[in-house]
């Protein structure tokens, strides 16, 4: 998996590409507690180059939007494929983390 | 029986590490170059399922002696159904297949759910020695 952060507006956005996996999940959880610190309170996950989410990837995402809620922010996605839509209706995580279609969408009303 | 319902078997051995994790992955990309037949969603639920297993395998077990702890992917496709059994040589794992639900925002315990929402039947079974996951999902239902 490789990481890529940026910003759009506001917003904090981390672009993974790749499999959003185990051995990825400190990883991202770091990046996103990169953006809270530096005050970028809505983060945006773009998940357009990612080809496999499994449940510690998850995990990693519910984590983000812990810590990001926790400064008084958001975490959000962005760009999902089926694989990643999958995962999310099976596990009902799409209540908690629903998909935004790109992230220009996800930044939008940030502050 | 034409080629077409020949069953496609392969298997995916190593030391229970990430780097199996990927060979696993690769193990079910030459399976669908073998089985094109199989629809999208189908290879979708079952990789995940195969890989949350496969996971918990890497994540979990504990050698019975100074060895690493070994695994196996054996994966078919018997058409209509693809099956998974993933077994390892650790110490006898603690499986739960009736976890309680989690809460919206733990960060752990989805895994063995997703797994069954995700394919048809999965069992679990001690057998010889080893911890033995079989998975199934049937691609004509």
């Amino acid at each position: 998996m490789e990481l890529e952060t940026d910003q759009v507006g506001h917003a904090g956005v981390v672009r993974v590409r790749g499999r959003l996996t185990m051995a990825a999940a400190g990883e991202l959880k770091a990046a996103v507690d990169r953006e809270v610190a530096a005050g970028r309170t809505l983060v945006v996950i773009d998940l357009a180059g990612t080809t496999f989410l499994d449940s510690s990837g998850l995990g990693a995402l519910v984590g983000g939007l812990r810590s990001a809620r926790a400064a008084g922010g958001d975490l959000r996605i962005a760009g999902v494929g089926p694989q990643v839509r999958t995962v999310l209706e099976l596990t009902t995580m799409d209540r908690v983390l629903r998909p935004y279609a790109s992230v220009e969408d996800a930044a939008g009303d940030g502050r | 029986m034409t080629a077409a319902d020949a069953p496609v078997e392969l298997r995916v051995d190593g030391a229970a590490e990430p780097g199996w994790l990927d060979d696993v992955h690769g193990g079910l990309a030459r399976l669908w170059s073998a089985v094109p037949a199989v629809p999208e969603i189908d290879r979708m639920r079952f990789e995940t399922a195969v890989i949350e297993i496969a996971t918990n395998v890497v994540r979990h077990t504990t050698p019975v002696g100074p060895d690493p702890v070994r695994a196996s992917a054996l994966l078919r496709a018997a058409p209509p159904v693809l099956e998974a059994e993933i077994s390892d040589d650790g110490t006898l794992v603690d499986v739960d297949l009736d976890p309680a639900p989690v809460d919206d925002f733990a960060e752990s315990g989805r895994g063995i759910a997703l797994v069954q929402r995700a394919v048809d039947s999965l069992a679990f079974s001690r057998r010889a020695g080893r911890n033995t996951w079989r998975l199934t999902r049937d691609w004509s239902t």
